[in-house]
């Protein structure tokens, strides 16, 4: 019956799937490339026409403004200016997340609460802050900062914050409201705290071990685990103990000095040969992985066209990255630290040079208690003094968090929701308290669903600080926009702004994306 | 044989990653024949006739549908598609669409035939499966039976040479086998060319031609439904019907 | 009882009533336990002292309300010239009828019971005499009224409850009747309100006064809510007779946009004699040599060569538009090599985008020609989309006779709902197309859509809107002069394609596989799968989603106020509050705005959950 097996037939190119398949992606591609060129010729001829040519320079240079606040006032050069308002954007973010999910639990928890009054205020607090857009929320708080005082403020006294509707608070000179903003008493940092952060890691990776411990107590079932409790009290007793024993931490001074001096002395060529050695290397692995997936009992001739098109992309990626390690040695001096990039010193070496600085530093407390200032002659708050919440801070952080918070409230709504009902009736039917089912049933599960649309919260939160520029909060929108409006670089600018914020997606996703898996592991 | 063969397949051999779903199929099928494909679930029966209309790629080995070879040929997948009608275990109607646009659609889209034609061509079909008075309404609106059954006429509607049935029956309740099952014996005794993918043993051994078994991705036995399951030679498949009979 | 018994319940029980009662509500909705107690306690506090400091806030007599007032034509059409106001009441008519055809063909209308009604009477008579009592002592004119008629509302609707419990039948309302009711009520508001409107006079004195509407105001909405009533009555009259009503209105909801906007609010400049000489020549011809053209190549089995005759085609038409420049004077560098204005450019790619809007249409043809029926069918919507290009290109081209400051669009609310409803519509297909990239099986496409849509939706708004406003200028500095709302447009397109793209793919990723087996199996192109079995179910998955993106785009549109453009937002921030009459306004301009954008973001999230209930999604 078995007849024999020709090889098929091939058809005219014309008519062959994968033929036209690539014939179409290619052709696709020519098209999009083709449309990028043309823009960019057109840029650099108008740029020409303008004697304007594309390029970094502003960045090295120093820039003619002063920036409204961050760790300086007066950055040196354009990207030092970049560089205050990125960590101004990273202030709000992560004040701002930290803020906006206590909220959200608030809110959420609300919403599902039996208490009449209580879940209609957060259902009217929810429909208000969502719909209405959160520039306008923003522009709001703005002008309420700046008529707060008209209602507070004692206008005898030095403009301090003593009494809030007759009701007599605080001392004189403690929280001060003015329409630049709000100034309040706080720990400064002095010189000893990185020893003391350096001390808090070791307590934090201390923390972790004891938490294990704890839950491996509870399920040999010797002790009931009391995990939180005990490895909140060892993070405690750290953060004590490191107040006055982070000298310690300045043995590590000279561990970093040496990582330093390893970056800055070792040949360059050796640094480009691991780099173009991890490119090859990576690209092998992935490969190796992917060929070890398809390998079949008949050899690999059975690879499709898709299979191909991956490994020979992963190759040239490789391959381009090992050449261009290999054969520019400028990048790869600029990140250990033997180069200059935009004519900063910010490499490897220089970090660890830095670390370094800090930690062999012996001395004083990692904190000071201070309290707020006011320069006489011009009413500012000066910045040193105490913690000094500017007017554009305060507005685009309390409207960020609002606004994120009745988001993050819905999720967590939605989520408690979704826990089926028979869970918590199983857990009743096996005994458990109502705080038990809470903490053991619903909570995990209900964490579960919540987690995905709240890290898009944090996500859109993140994008959402650079709303701030309606309030002259100086992020990296609005340095940028102003580094723009000078030099004229307005390419440049774009590039960086789609860099750190594709970073910064990237990043919080990749955290977000973890966590979950790790949940989801949990789940199996 | 080979000479009037509908579907010739030579060392058909496909494979799932490291998995070999297909190790080597040889199968000639005549015109009107009906053959039945036996065997436990993951024994490729199903992989198998779904490279007969290329749902799934083979990747050693030849196929002809009607002398047409299923190479990477645009031509070629396109005249076979249009020459063999397939039957899903889960219906996939399309939920957007009436009974009787579900049927009319591939015959004015594809077959480029007037809407006037098609829509009478299909009140025919639906007569024949027994639901005339359902064209306007929507699948969701149709018990699994008649889903089934608007299925069936959906593929005839292309008026191909051969039917391919995948499982037709796996997913509807007890009660409405039998509707399904009848409609595709009526469909054999007009000398419709049927591949049938099933478990109805009953109704292999009424209306199959021939049952074969396939087992590890392979062809066991085949052989006349009374060979079959009066006097089965090899050991599989001995095992296989004393587990299910 | 005893086993060998038998228990017969011979007598009914009626069905009686739960417990009811105010006490007993407090008891289960306030007061269930000690610690619920105190924070109703407590959040009840709060709550009325929040309450009374903002009435407070609303009705101090220092409050510039007066600048809302005023300024109202401003929030809402900027400058839009007096002489020409007519045009503004035409488009809000243009809405008004659709919106009341679509009411009644739709079937909106339902039944609502008396109690639901008395109710609903009960909670607005409590509100209002909550406000009375919570308001502080300036406010002493008004408390009484707003306490007797929230007193006697709310009596009555109490009453109408008690009444209703009595009768054992539960009697409906037709909401029709509540809502024509409604019409009335606002009309008689109309004529009968007082608003307080400030006279400036020469001295520099001002004096703010009650007044009633003016009459430029209350004729035509009067008129407006006059014709809602009758074109939903016509609706009524005639859904039966036109069984296509409702494809037809979607075309025309489609159709009224571009046309409010374009023709309407703009009153092009339109040059008949360029139309006679230009638009109708190339619609003519173009029209049918690509209808011949499309006639051939649908024509059931003609061979292969089709598809690589209009892919030749497509792809010469793409190249001579990017390079026809370059080939008649490659001493040039850019396409538009004289200094010309967006007019001119567009007159000058008018004879070659329907090139190549043909060429694709010619490779669609073997997939939805055929018989001849289908093909002419075909071919008559080629005339159509034929004919929509041309237009928009005469109407982008032509300029405005009206004298507006800037731009050639019309700020205020208008601007705002331009932004929005050209944002949603003009990144739609961009949208659809890059989602279907994204979920291609050709990876080249798939990683470009997938670096596009990333990208896009890493970066916040704002940075794209000063790309647009920047660099679009920069491509084509000095070259042509784009204006700045449609560069504010297109950001927003790009952008707003992104998160679409996400929404429908979503949509296409919960289609069964077997769905795309079954479109296989009967031998379905990849064109045909994707336009008849693909996108129609996707795109309905996903209406809620789109609906979700229209409102989120709605308030993204107050971005534009940050770049300088003159939407609702920068009005009521930045123009009225820089007004002399009007200066330290800003507060109560801002918080107009935010009602102003919370009664449309309100309205819309709630037909959007209405809608989704009634397409049956969202529920498993």
């Amino acid at each position: 019956m078995t007849t024999a097996i020709q090889r098929p037939t091939r058809p005219p190119f014309y008519r062959d799937v994968t033929v036209l398949k690539w014939v179409f992606q290619i052709a696709f591609l020519i098209g999009i490339v083709t449309v990028f060129w043309l823009l960019g010729t057109f840029s650099i001829a108008n740029l020409a026409k303008q004697n304007l040519a594309v390029s970094w320079d502003f960045m090295a240079r120093p820039v003619g403004f002063q920036v409204a606040e961050g760790f300086t006032t007066f950055p040196e050069s354009g990207f030092e200016a970049l560089l205050v308002g990125v960590t101004n954007m990273l202030r709000v973010t992560i004040s701002g997340i930290l803020a906006a999910t206590i909220l959200g639990i608030i809110i959420g928890v609300s919403r599902l609460s039996h208490n009449w009054l209580v879940n209609k205020l957060a259902t009217v607090y929810i429909e208000t802050i969502r719909n209405i857009p959160l520039l306008v929320q923003i522009v709001f708080w703005g002008i309420v900062v700046s008529i707060i005082p008209d209602i507070v403020v004692d206008e005898t006294s030095d403009g301090s914050l003593k009494s809030l509707f007759g009701l007599r608070l605080l001392p004189e000179g403690w929280i001060f409201a003015s329409p630049k903003g709000f100034a309040l008493p706080w720990f400064v940092p002095t010189d000893g705290r990185w020893q003391w952060v350096g001390f808090m890691i070791v307590g934090a990776v201390a923390t972790r071990y004891v938490y294990r411990w704890r839950i491996r107590l509870q399920e040999a079932g010797t002790a009931e685990a009391r995990a939180f409790l005990w490895s909140g009290g060892v993070l405690l007793a750290f953060a004590i103990v490191g107040t006055f024993a982070h000298p310690v931490m300045g043995i590590f001074g000279p561990v970093f000095g040496f990582v330093a001096a390893f970056f800055q002395n070792t040949p360059i060529i050796i640094f480009q040969i691991v780099l173009a050695g991890l490119a090859v290397g990576g690209a092998y692995y992935i490969i190796k992985k992917r060929l070890d997936e398809l390998r079949t009992p008949a050899g690999l001739g059975k690879l499709t066209d898709d299979d191909w098109f991956r490994l020979v992309m992963a190759a040239v990626v490789a391959l381009g990255l090992a050449l261009f390690f290999l054969l520019q040695s400028g990048p790869v001096e600029a990140i250990v630290g033997q180069g200059t990039i935009f004519g900063q010193d910010i490499g490897f070496s220089q970090l660890f040079t830095g670390l370094e600085n800090r930690f062999s530093f012996v001395g004083g407390a990692p904190f000071d208690f201070s309290l707020p200032a006011i320069d006489g002659r011009f009413n500012n708050y000066l910045p040193d003094a105490g913690h000094v919440i500017t007017r554009a801070y305060f507005a685009l952080w309390i409207g960020v968090v609002l606004y994120t918070a009745a988001f993050i409230g819905e999720a967590v709504r939605a989520g408690v929701l979704a826990v089926p009902r028979g869970q918590t009736e199983a857990g009743f039917a096996v005994g458990l308290r109502r705080s038990q089912l809470l903490r053991m049933i619903v909570l995990p599960q209900a964490f579960r669903i919540i987690l995905p649309p709240v890290g898009n919260q944090y996500l859109n939160l993140a994008k959402n600080t650079s709303l701030g520029i309606a309030v002259a909060y100086p992020d990296i929108v609005q340095v940028g926009q102003t580094i723009f409006n000078q030099t004229g670089q307005t390419i440049p600018i774009v590039i960086s702004w789609m860099a750190w914020y594709s970073f910064v997606s990237l990043t919080l996703s990749a955290i977000v994306n973890r966590w979950n898996k790790k949940l989801k592991l949990v789940e199996r | 044989m080979t000479d009037q063969a509908i579907i010739d397949c030579r060392g058909v051999k496909k494979w799932f990653g490291d998995f070999q779903a297909l190790r080597g199929i040889d199968l000639q099928v005549t015109k009107g024949e009906v053959v039945v494909i036996i065997g436990p679930s993951g024994s490729g029966k199903s992989t198998f006739i779904r490279c007969i209309n290329r749902l799934e790629v083979h990747q050693e080995g030849q196929i002809f549908v009607d002398r047409i070879e299923l190479t990477n040929d645009v031509r070629n997948i396109e005249a076979i598609r249009k020459d063999v009608g397939m039957v899903f275990q889960s219906f996939n109607l399309f939920p957007h669409l009436t009974i009787m646009q579900n049927i009319t659609l591939a015959p004015i889209w594809v077959k480029k035939q007037s809407k006037s034609e098609a829509e009478a061509y299909g009140r025919e079909l639906l007569e024949r499966v027994g639901i005339p008075e359902q064209a306007d309404k929507y699948p969701g609106q149709l018990s699994g039976g008649q889903q089934q059954r608007v299925a069936i006429a959906r593929a005839l509607a292309m008026q191909p040479q051969i039917m391919l049935f995948d499982e037709p029956t796996s997913a509807l309740d007890p009660e409405m086998v039998k509707e399904v099952l009848d409609a595709m014996k009526e469909l054999a005794k007009e000398g419709m060319t049927m591949i049938v993918v099933t478990h109805e043993m009953g109704f292999a051994r009424e209306v199959a031609d021939r049952v074969l078994f396939f087992d590890y991705g392979q062809l066991v036995e085949a052989g006349t439904p009374e060979h079959f399951f009066t006097n089965p030679q090899h050991d599989r498949t001995k095992l296989f019907l004393s587990q299910i009979l | 009882m005893a086993d060998s018994e038998v228990f017969v319940d011979t007598g009914e029980l009626a069905p009686e009533p739960p417990p009811s009662g105010a006490v007993q509500w407090i008891r289960d909705n306030l007061a269930y336990s000690v610690s619920s107690t105190i924070t109703t306690i407590v959040v009840g506090f709060i709550v009325f002292f929040g309450l009374r400091a903002l009435i407070a806030w609303f009705l101090n007599p220092f409050r510039k309300w007066s600048s809302v007032t005023a300024n109202s034509r401003l929030l809402m059409v900027q400058a839009y010239p007096d002489a020409q106001f007519s045009r503004v009441w035409i488009s809000v008519g243009i809405v008004v009828v659709l919106a009341g055809l679509s009411a009644a063909v739709w079937r909106v209308a339902g039944k609502v019971s008396v109690g639901q009604v008395a109710s609903g009477l009960l909670s607005v008579g409590s509100a209002a005499l909550v406000l009375a009592l919570l308001a502080p002592g300036e406010f002493t004119g008004g408390r009484g009224i707003l306490a007797v008629s929230g007193l006697a509302i709310a009596g009555a609707g109490y009453l109408w409850k008690r009444a209703k419990k009595a009768s054992i039948n539960d009697p409906v309302i037709s909401t029709v009747a509540l809502a024509g009711f409604g019409l009335v009520l606002i009309a008689v508001f109309l004529w009968t309100i007082k608003l307080p409107v400030q006279e400036v006079f020469a001295d520099g004195t001002k004096e703010v006064t009650s007044q009633a509407l003016a009459n430029s105001t209350k004729v035509p909405w009067t008129i407006l809510l006059g014709v809602l009533a009758a074109s939903y009555v016509i609706g009524v009259a005639i859904r039966d007779a036109v069984p296509a009503l409702r494809r037809i209105l979607v075309g025309l909801w489609a159709l009224s946009f571009p046309a409010i906007l374009m023709v309407v609010m703009r009153a092009p400049d339109i040059k008949w004699d360029t139309v006679l000489s230009l638009d109708l020549p190339i619609f003519l011809v173009v029209g049918a040599a690509v209808g011949a053209a499309l006639y051939v190549i649908g024509a059931p089995d003609t061979g292969e060569w089709k598809f690589i005759v209009s892919a030749l085609g497509l792809v010469l038409a793409i190249l001579w538009v990017l390079f026809s420049w370059y080939l008649f004077d490659p001493t040039s560098t850019s396409p538009f090599h004289i200094t010309s204005s967006a007019a001119d450019v567009l007159q000058r790619l008018e004879f070659k985008f329907p090139l190549i809007l043909g060429a694709l249409f010619a490779l669609a043809a073997p997939s939805f020609g055929g018989a001849k029926a289908a093909r002419l069918q075909f071919i008559g919507v080629w005339w159509a989309a034929l004919g929509l290009l041309i237009m928009s290109f005469r109407l982008g081209a032509a300029s405005s006779l009206l004298q507006l400051s800037g731009t050639a669009f019309v700020g205020g609310l208008a601007l705002t709902f331009t932004l929005a409803i050209a944002g949603i519509v003009l990144s739609f297909p961009l949208g659809v197309l890059l989602a279907l990239g994204r979920a291609s099986t050709m990876p080249i496409v798939r990683m470009i859509s997938t670096t596009y849509i990333e990208l896009v939706r890493s970066v916040p708004l704002i940075t794209w809107l000063y790309i647009g406003s920047n660099l679009l200028n920069l491509f084509l500095a000095g070259v042509v002069d784009i204006d700045s709302v449609v560069r504010a447009i297109i950001a927003i397109t790009l952008f707003s394609a992104a998160y679409l793209a996400e929404n429908v793919r979503g949509g296409l990723q919960s289609i069964p596989k077997g769905q795309y087996e079954a479109a296989d199996a009967v031998g379905m192109s990849v064109v045909q799968k994707t336009v008849l079995i693909t996108l129609p179910q996707a795109l309905k998955a996903v209406i809620p989603a789109l609906v979700g993106q229209v409102i989120s785009l709605f308030k993204d549109t107050s971005l534009v106020s940050i770049i300088g453009l003159f939407d609702l937002l920068y009005i009521a921030r930045t123009v009225v509050p820089g007004q002399s009459a009007n200066l330290g306004s800003i507060m109560e301009m801002t918080v107009i705005a935010a009602a102003i954008y919370w009664v449309f973001t309100f309205t819309f999230s709630r037909s959007s959950m209405r809608l989704e209930r009634r397409l049956g999604l969202g529920t498993r």
